[in-house]
């Protein structure tokens, strides 16, 4: 699907047909996206766990559950949960475990070489001794990485891309620790609850969002980003674009959703 | 384009054509890209700056500049810098935040559970309880009374989840536009001052953006660890099965592509170089 | 301290390492005379050899084979190297001393905004 379309397609999806099941090839390419997402030093911080609603079971998946993800993990198919490595820096560094910055890759495959500054005396004798050791001493980190939500958004493109309906909630840690026997040095970013869609694929209509002038800005803090309205209509049009939350007809298609699925009506 | 091939020519530009402005058409179809993204816990983080490099002044891009950076901030003609706005936390935590709009919308509904009290309830005490943890450190630079905002490791974790959702975005949106673009780190305090960061904002690496004065290739997708490494199934230690054949779909579809090293990549290398005026 | 030989530099160790680590990432093709001998001029122009160019701008760490970057002596020598190439007049000349010094651990980079 072209790129504007994906993007302009994601929804808090909410209802996923529970008997559709969702094919391991398409889990397998959202895992893909991931893969190639930018990471800092091209270390493995990210990681992800698949997990399959109907292999686990009811007491298993009420461990998962938090007060905001409860219904979704009773009714998504395949749960794929993301994870931030906070030992990957240490792997990597001390290790030389693959292909990464302080083993040497980047400047041995041409990305990043002497026109940058960069040679391998200075990758191994300057930029891990006071770049990428620093602070390994103190162990395993909390307070997350933006990388791992790059490999996580990635993925979520890619499963709309592949027809699936996708919402991000957070799972419950400790549960999560005991049912998919993560290490210590995981930290979780978010669930992705995937499923085909119950709903119709406008899911009510676009979400909401701040106005534009309060989150993007020109050159400093204090100057709004001059949007363009002509454009920014023409940009919704090639796909970014949706009809506003709530379509007319959103509280009956909920209601029939609610009778379809057995969930609660009221 | 189709949003496998954006994903399969993305990687890493570090040459620009220095000389070539980007356009604000492109610039503002990325910015609407970021837009659409989707909110962590629906909170109302990201902020966006972009920062036209031939508006800086000499000593601003000076002071920007770490000892490893600086050629590709000499040669991009455009910056992004994201931040995600604690502030944001906060006032959700008081209120609820963006359920309360999805409620109102008719997203979120009583079938699982979500009502206005449980959103003034449940959903904003579930974040009030990330805000409130006691594990705090410092979530940028010292302010002007020298002292940092602090913020709860729990809650930079939900930051930093926001701030790598719109750099995703970001990247792939630029390459769409058929521009070039990386993350790259810059010094964080003069990035502050530069742009008059308020202090509740959590810095990260910006995204420089030109027209990619290498091939697009690039000399090839970088080299990553193996799948195994990375993707589990039902538990840590089982690898998820990687099928040859979904391999395969996705090289025909341009998403997996050639890795690197090309053979000529070095050529190429020391040909940039030389086209920008840089050593080798 | 003009008086820098050719032959002092070529057999300097950071000039061999220069040159090993050159051969290593471009090939052969990227060993020319002229890089030892615009190295040279360097020299002699700031009267000092290849070695003690690198011990200014690196100095030890704590353990073996680990260096902190002297950033003031760094900024020094690039002020040098902006004045070789004015007084030259060729970028390329000054981007050979430039990759001496990279291809030692010393990162920088030229200007290239006007
Ligand atoms: C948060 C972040 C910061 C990064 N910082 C830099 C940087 O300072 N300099 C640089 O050359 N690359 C930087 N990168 C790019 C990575 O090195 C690059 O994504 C990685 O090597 C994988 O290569 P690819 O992006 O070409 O697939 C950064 C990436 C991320 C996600
Ligand atoms: C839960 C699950 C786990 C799997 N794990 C592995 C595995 O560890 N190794 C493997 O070679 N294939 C694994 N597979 C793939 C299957 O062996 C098989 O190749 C795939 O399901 C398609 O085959 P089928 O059409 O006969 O079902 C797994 C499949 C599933 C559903």
């Amino acid at each position: 699907m072209d790129f504007r379309q994906v993007v302009g397609r994601q929804r808090t999806f909410q209802y996923f047909l529970p008997y559709r099941p969702v094919e391991r090839p398409k889990v397998q390419v959202i895992l893909e996206a991931g893969r190639r997402s930018s990471r800092a030093v091209n270390t493995a911080f990210s990681k992800a766990i698949v997990t399959h609603r109907d292999s686990l079971s009811a007491e298993e998946r009420e461990k998962l559950k938090t007060p905001l993800s409860a219904a979704l993990v009773d009714t998504a198919p395949v749960y794929i949960f993301w994870y931030h490595d906070m030992d990957a820096r240490r792997v990597a560094v001390e290790e030389k475990k693959w292909p990464t910055v302080a083993s040497g890759t980047l400047v041995a495959i041409g990305a990043l070489g002497p026109p940058h500054g960069w040679s391998h005396r200075y990758v191994q004798q300057v930029v891990l001794p006071e770049v990428l050791m620093p602070g390994l001493d103190a162990g395993p980190q909390r307070g997350g990485n933006a990388d791992a939500a790059l490999a996580m958004a990635q993925g979520l493109l890619a499963a709309l891309d592949e027809g699936l309906a996708a919402c991000l909630a957070p799972f419950d840690e400790a549960g999560a620790k005991e049912v998919l026997r993560t290490p210590d040095t995981w930290e979780p970013v978010m669930g992705m609850f995937l499923g085909y869609p119950a709903e119709s694929w406008e899911a009510g209509g676009q979400e909401p969002r701040p106005p534009f002038e309060s989150m993007f800005f020109e050159q400093n803090a204090a100057e709004p980003f001059a949007r363009d309205a002509k454009l920014a209509q023409a940009l919704a049009e090639s796909g970014l674009g949706g009809r506003p939350a709530p379509v007319p007809w959103r509280e009956r298609e909920v209601r029939a959703l609610a009778r379809m699925l057995g969930l609660p009506q009221e | 384009m189709e949003l496998k091939e954006v994903i399969g020519r993305r990687r890493s530009i570090r040459f620009f054509e220095p000389w070539r402005e980007v356009e604000r058409e492109k610039i503002q179809a990325i910015l609407e890209a970021i837009y659409r993204a989707p909110r962590v816990l629906e909170v109302d983080f990201v902020r966006v700056v972009v920062v036209h490099r031939d508006r800086l002044t000499a000593e601003q891009m000076a002071q920007l500049k770490t000892p490893t950076t600086t050629a590709q901030l000499d040669m991009a003609p455009v910056y992004i810098f994201f931040f995600a706005d604690m502030d944001a936390l906060e006032a959700a935590a008081r209120t609820g935040g963006g359920f309360r709009q999805l409620v109102d919308a008719g997203v979120l509904n009583r079938s699982h559970g979500w009502s206005p009290e449980f959103v003034s309830g449940m959903a904003a005490g579930y974040l009030k309880a990330l805000v409130d943890d006691p594990d705090k450190v410092p979530v940028g630079p010292p302010g002007p009374d020298g002292k940092p905002r602090l913020a709860s490791r729990e809650a930079l974790r939900l930051a930093r989840t926001a701030i790598g959702i719109a750099q995703d975005y970001a990247l792939l949106s630029a390459f769409n536009e058929g521009l070039g673009a990386l993350l790259s780190a810059v010094s964080v305090p003069a990035a502050k001052a530069v742009m008059g960061i308020p202090d509740s904002w959590v810095p990260s690496s910006p995204m420089l953006l030109g027209y990619p004065g290498e091939t697009p290739e690039a000399g090839g997708q970088r080299p990553r660890e193996p799948f195994e490494e990375d993707f589990f199934e039902l538990h840590y230690g089982h690898p998820f099965y990687r099928e040859p054949a979904v391999v395969e779909r996705l090289k025909a579809a341009g998403m997996i592509q050639e890795e690197a090293p090309f053979p000529w990549r070095m050529d190429e290398v020391r040909g940039l170089a030389r086209k920008y005026g840089l050593p080798d | 301290m003009t008086d820098v030989q050719t032959a002092d530099v070529r057999n300097a160790e950071t000039v061999h390492r220069w040159l090993a680590s050159r051969l290593d990432l471009w090939g052969k093709k990227a060993l020319s005379d002229d890089l030892v001998e615009t190295l040279t001029r360097f020299c002699q122009r700031i009267g000092k050899c290849p070695d003690e160019m690198i011990d200014d701008c690196l100095r030890p760490g704590k353990e073996r084979d680990v260096y902190v970057l002297r950033t003031r002596a760094r900024r020094e020598y690039m002020e040098q190297i902006e004045a070789f190439e004015a007084e030259t007049g060729s970028r390329d000349q000054a981007n050979i001393v430039r990759s001496f010094l990279i291809h030692n651990g010393v990162a920088m980079n030229p200007n290239l905004l006007p």
